[in-house]
């Protein structure tokens, strides 16, 4: 029955015509013009140079004799003045100030897209460095390794492919100098963390500290956010004979550095210069494992109350002189970032209006011995008005860059990036230029002075630089340091090593997905030429 | 057949539903083709909305209830009034995942995660949300054909969407029975990375060309859609930005 209505229905519209109306019919008449996919000659070069460009349909809306075009022509956003159109090719000048990007061309609000162009300069990708894909999961520190490459630290399970081969480095891997990631050998021989590792460092004899948010290492559990490992990254253990409930005793495998956080993870841990450690982080409670009162089967943990940072002795054991007494209460709201000086103290910075009970500006010095540094004190004033949420020390310059939501600090305005001196004073030779689109999520110093920022900000000083950027120790952009295309992400640090040809490079590592509009993920390494 | 188990009784009625049916069906056959003014008829399927878009997002707060929330919040009301825009509508199931993303990297941080959209900076709302805005009207037709597997060819449009970053929007035909292109069509907006090298994102419209007095509504797929396209961009730079307490919010309300 249906059928036969149906089919009427069907026979009905047949004899008058089908639908009255094609629903998809009267649309907006094309402009006719098109930019081809096909690379510009050359493809890539320095501003000034003359780029021709595919392109179909232009004539009818240029005048070249006249130099008038109806349109106008971007390569990363930036405007390119057009010297020559014809039916086919589109000839422009790469303007001076630019980076790296794809083109596109615009008349009457409608785009027209374009293939990249690359812009040439001091800074780029080292393309034989091995690690092309990325890590997994974020890249939070690195340590130099002696082969010559880095110890690197995060929440990864996976480097490039090898989640086909079924290579896993849980949160911890060594990487070579080329960019091989070192597999399961004598050189790597650990199953890593069951966590996430925030921090790694060096004692002098050449064994490890790492921290994090961690609760099992190499398969030993109990661990609380803080390990010793050696150089080949398998935990430093100690076995430890406990009392079976049927009354026999049995040997159970501890990290040999009985000591941890109890209730938070450590955002960021040291060692001093007389091997000792200092963790920081937004804990309250120091625990240590009680193996005289424990079983097999339960471990009885020590409690110390501490209060954002704790000292503890290369066993792990509190150092209950350090940061100690009624005053030591810590922080009064978060606590986000620190590092260690060359002096044993510690600079912590967050969002907090209070340390240990002394009104502060989101960052506080504390002395060798734990005590709040007065001079520090006095010298940040009423330091930054808002949250720190990055802070970044260079040794050797004695400087400090702070990122965070704040617009002054000790009166001296600045959006979100200060440098600090060493003793807290502000560095006012460096100046943050505008920036527009976003936000600064880290920076850093490197030793040459240059500054190197991440952020989700689009524009500096109003030329498209998408996401990262190497200023001049003043905050100028130099255009021949800031040639790679969109970063997308956050570093978390840059080292100063040497490209796989030998020259200066930066390893960069962090939580990212792009470099150069290129799709790498949280690590990568890239050449910069002529760095004084 | 189930007619001859019928008793006689119920002889007649099959009768009388059959003549019936054959008159419907010729009102139905007349009607089907002189009634070519079904488009504007109204009713449940008329892509009219009588009122501006923002009226309109008020009218489905079950789809755009912290949509509508986030243009006041921004101050962008005129433009949803006045101006004559198209408008791709991501649903609050797309905010809320952005936002939810959001929050698990403030939980891994420590940090109190965002409950209110007022805790976060009313520009990085914007920046974002005027991604979606495209000046002028443009309905499905007006939009050119997309391939997504021959994109040097139907590339569909790029247009300057109101945030300043070129974006793109594309019809796509859809093959039917194997014959190219004649099946539906679908409209897709893109973020554009790198167009030549097909690096884009792309959201797929579920229901297009919502026309009210300012313009056309397309709304986007909530299912696998994130405000601001790339999954990152709207957590990173709502972090970068400065997250505001719950009790700062409540406290300037108050």
């Amino acid at each position: 029955m249906f059928s036969m209505m149906l089919a009427f229905f069907l026979i009905a519209c047949d004899e008058t015509g089908g639908l009255a109306e094609d629903p998809y019919a009267g649309g907006k008449e094309p402009l006719g013009i098109k930019l081809l996919d096909e690379s510009p000659a050359p493809d890539k070069g320095i501003p000034g140079t003359e780029v021709v460009f595919k392109a179909k349909g232009l004539l009818k809306y240029s005048n070249p004799a006249a130099g008038e075009y109806k349109f106008e022509f971007f390569i990363n956003n930036e405007k390119a003045e057009i010297l020559n159109a014809t039916d086919t090719t589109l000839t422009v000048l790469i303007p001076a100030n630019i980076s790296s990007g794809a083109s596109f061309l615009e008349m009457e609000g409608q785009i027209f897209f374009g293939p990249r162009f690359t812009v040439l300069g001091n800074v780029s990708i080292d393309e034989n460095y091995g690690i092309k894909e990325g890590a997994s999961g974020p890249v939070y520190d690195c340590l130099p390794h002696s082969n010559g490459g880095f110890y690197i630290v995060g929440g990864f399970r996976y480097i490039e492919n090898s989640i086909e081969n079924n290579e896993v480095y849980n949160s911890i891997a060594v990487l070579t100098n080329q960019g091989s990631v070192v597999k399961k050998s004598a050189n790597y021989y650990t199953d890593g963390a069951l966590g996430s590792l925030n921090s790694i460092s060096r004692f002098s004899d050449g064994r490890l500290l790492v921290s994090g948010d961690i609760v099992r290492y190499d398969q030993t559990s109990g661990i609380g956010n803080i390990a010793i490992i050696k150089s080949d990254c398998s935990l430093v253990t100690e076995n430890i004979e406990l009392l079976r409930q049927n009354g026999e005793t049995a040997v159970k495998t501890f990290s040999s550095f009985n000591g941890g956080a109890e209730d938070a993870g450590i955002l960021k841990s040291f060692v001093t210069s007389n091997d000792d450690v200092i963790a920081i982080g937004n804990m309250k409670q120091y625990r240590r494992a009680d193996y005289a009162n424990s079983t097999y089967d339960y471990i009885q943990y020590d409690i110390t109350e501490v209060n954002s940072v704790m000292k503890m002795t290369i066993d792990g054991n509190i150092d209950q002189t350090y940061h100690a007494g009624e005053n030591a209460s810590g922080s009064n709201g978060i606590v986000n970032d620190a590092y260690l000086d060359g002096s044993d103290g510690v600079i912590i910075a967050g969002d907090f209006t209070a340390f240990d009970g002394m009104a502060t500006g989101n960052i506080i010095r504390l002395n060798a011995d734990g005590e709040v540094d007065q001079q520090y004190l006095a010298n940040i004033g009423t330091g930054a008005n808002g949250a720190i949420n990055v802070i970044r020390y260079n040794k050797a310059l004695d400087k400090a860059m702070i990122t965070g939501n704040f617009t002054e600090f000790n009166g001296f305005r600045c959006s979100g990036v200060l440098m600090l001196n060493g003793d807290g004073t502000v560095d006012d030779n460096f100046k943050l230029k505008q920036l527009s689109g976003g936000a600064v999520n880290f920076a850093t110093i490197l030793n040459s002075g240059k500054i190197v920022l991440s952020g989700t900000f689009e524009k500096y000083e109003g030329i498209t630089r998408s996401g990262m950027l190497i200023l001049e120790s003043n905050g100028d952009v130099e255009q021949n340091f800031n040639v790679p295309g969109t970063f997308t992400g956050q570093l978390y640090n840059v080292f100063e090593t040497s490209s796989t040809e030998g020259y200066y490079a930066l390893l960069l590592v962090g939580n990212f997905n792009r470099f150069d509009d290129q799709t790498i993920r949280n690590i990568v390494k890239i050449r910069v030429m002529d760095v004084e | 057949m189930e007619l001859n188990k019928a008793k006689p009784k119920d002889m007649n009625k099959i009768k009388l539903l059959a003549i019936f049916s054959i008159g419907i069906l010729i009102l139905g056959s007349l009607a089907s083709c002189t009634d070519d003014s079904y488009f504007n008829d109204g009713g449940t399927s008329s892509p009219f909305y009588e009122g501006s878009i923002l009226e309109y997002l008020k009218s489905r707060p079950d789809y755009f209830n912290k949509l509508v929330n986030i243009v006041e919040y921004t101050g962008m009301e005129k433009t949803f009034e006045e101006d004559e825009i198209t408008f791709f509508a991501p649903t609050d199931f797309s905010i809320n995942r952005s936002i939810q993303l959001l929050n698990s990297q403030l939980y891994i941080q420590g940090k109190d995660t965002v409950k209110l959209i007022e805790q976060i900076d009313p520009q990085v709302w914007k920046d974002f949300l005027t991604l979606y805005i495209i000046e002028g009207k443009y309905l499905l037709k007006d939009i050119p054909q997309m391939d997504t597997t021959a994109m040097n060819v139907f590339s569909g449009q790029g247009y300057k969407s109101l945030n300043g970053r070129p974006m793109n929007m594309g019809v796509v035909y859809h093959d039917l029975e194997g014959v190219k292109y004649a099946g539906y069509r679908e409209l897709f907006y893109s973020y554009i990375y790198d167009f030549a090298e097909n690096d884009l994102i792309n959201a797929h419209v579920a229901t297009s060309d919502i026309q009210s007095f300012n313009g056309a509504v397309h709304v986007i797929r909530f299912r696998d859609h994130y405000f601001g396209f790339n999954p990152y961009n709207f957590p990173s730079r709502a972090i970068s930005s400065g997250i505001k307490r719950v009790d700062e919010i409540v406290n300037k309300q108050n």
